[in-house]
């Protein structure tokens, strides 16, 4: 009786409280929905181009930030992943670049309330939000790689969902936040209040990161021999030239991709040419939140039932129907918030584009992958 | 896909040029040419 009591109490003793599978679930989806509250708070199509617009009306600086934020997350792939192939586990590289993030995030806090010279401050912001992009993209592929050995194949569709679906409802609630904090009449001037806001992201961020971080990753045999840039260049390249039906996607993905980079010069048109004012810019990331919440479950149901093709030629089209609307602000002479509402509507549009778009490319990128290169070949298409 | 993305930072030099209508009438082309593109692909998924 005795034995058996206390060896029951050791089996006890040894199990977690709760099930490893559960907890790496819950791990993942605590880390993507905090993470799309970040992204709703520092949206960079809205509120780093409306931070940076307070210094200069430079389209090209304006622009600047939302090429950066999508060329740093996929430069650093390109580097990265021979590395990831050849090791057992993936989590050590993460860990770099959460440590990396969390600096600079912090940085730019400091940055904002201590440095008082406007082209000093431009030149940090621009630096630093450069060096989270770029930890961003190292952490990005290592983050899949973590996912692909802790998440249950059965269960990917539904993590993603959760992540997408719960991280939407927090970006609407941090829409409320950057409104109030924007907002002339908060007790905050500028640039304190972009202070505050670049402080909460950071400090939810740092906590995202780290929940991530408690994931139980198995190691794994190198899948295959460390290779460098050079050699992941050419094994890209021998695939463009060997494999048409993957050439001709990519062909397409880039074309279709420069319809996301238009989306700050949206924001800088409306706010320059329109006078739309900053408290209703400051909503935008919420609808686009809000319109891609709304379209997630439709866009899944239209790659079931139609194939990926038709949702990206109906992202596509929308795409065209936000960059024509956007034209006809002008023959129809609206300012203030008239205009507002309108560009509501355009940014609604554009939520449902970015979410059409961009699983119909993730899809199909893993869809029509050469398999033996599909490591090489399937990064994430946008941050 | 980095280096291209990089490289279409030159949009705001665009803008500076044409003017924002101009500018967002010409990103109409590179859809065009995505959707042309994406005919000839073989599509797994297609029901």
């Amino acid at each position: 009786m005795r034995a058996s009591f206390i060896s029951t109490f050791a089996t006890l003793r040894h199990r977690p409280l709760i099930p490893r599978a559960h907890r790496n679930f819950a791990a993942g989806v605590a880390n993507g929905a905090m993470f799309n509250l970040v992204s709703s708070l520092t949206d960079p199509s809205v509120v780093l181009v409306v931070f940076v617009s307070h210094f200069t009306d430079s389209t090209f600086l304006l622009g600047l930030i939302g090429m950066i934020s999508t060329a740093a997350w996929l430069l650093p792939q390109l580097f990265v992943s021979g590395y990831i192939q050849s090791q057992p586990l993936s989590r050590p590289v993460y860990r770099i670049a959460t440590l990396v993030r969390s600096v600079s995030r912090l940085l730019l806090v400091i940055a904002v309330f201590t440095i008082s010279e406007p082209a000093a401050l431009l030149i940090a912001f621009y630096i630093l939000i450069s060096v989270e992009g770029l930890a961003g993209g190292v952490g990005g592929l290592p983050f899949m790689d973590m996912v692909g050995k802790v998440i249950d194949p059965a269960r990917r569709g539904l993590f993603f969902s959760w992540r997408i679906g719960l991280g939407g409802l927090l970006a609407i609630g941090g829409g409320a936040v950057v409104r109030a904090l924007l907002d002339p009449a908060s007790p905050y001037p500028f640039p304190h209040n972009f202070g505050l806001l670049f402080g909460l992201a950071a400090a939810i961020a740092v906590v995202a990161l780290m929940i991530w971080l408690i994931v139980d990753e198995p190691p794994v045999a190198p899948r295959a021999g460390r290779s460098g840039p050079v050699g992941q260049v050419k094994k890209a390249l021998r695939i463009w030239r060997e494999d048409a039906n993957y050439r001709a996607y990519l062909q397409a993905r880039v074309a279709l991709l420069l319809i996301l980079v238009t989306t700050p010069f949206v924001t800088v048109y409306a706010k320059q040419v329109f006078d739309v004012p900053v408290t209703t810019l400051a909503i935008y990331p919420a609808v686009i939140a809000f319109a891609t919440l709304m379209s997630t479950a439709g866009s899944g149901w239209i790659s079931y039932r139609w194939g990926n093709r038709r949702l990206i030629r109906l992202g596509a089209g929308l795409g065209m129907l936000t960059l024509l609307l956007v034209v006809l602000a002008g023959p129809l002479n609206l300012s203030g918030d008239a205009a507002g509402v309108y560009f509501l509507g355009v940014f609604a549009i554009i939520g449902l584009r970015d979410s059409m778009v961009n699983i119909a490319l993730a899809a199909f990128n893993i869809n029509i992958a050469p398999e033996a290169h599909r490591p090489s070949t399937s990064a994430s298409p946008t941050p | 896909m980095g280096v291209v993305v990089m490289a279409a930072s030159v949009m705001g030099v665009v803008v500076d040029v044409v003017g924002y209508q101009a500018f967002f009438l010409l990103m109409l082309a590179p859809m065009v040419f995505g959707l042309w593109r994406l005919r000839s692909l073989h599509d797994p998924s297609a029901r």
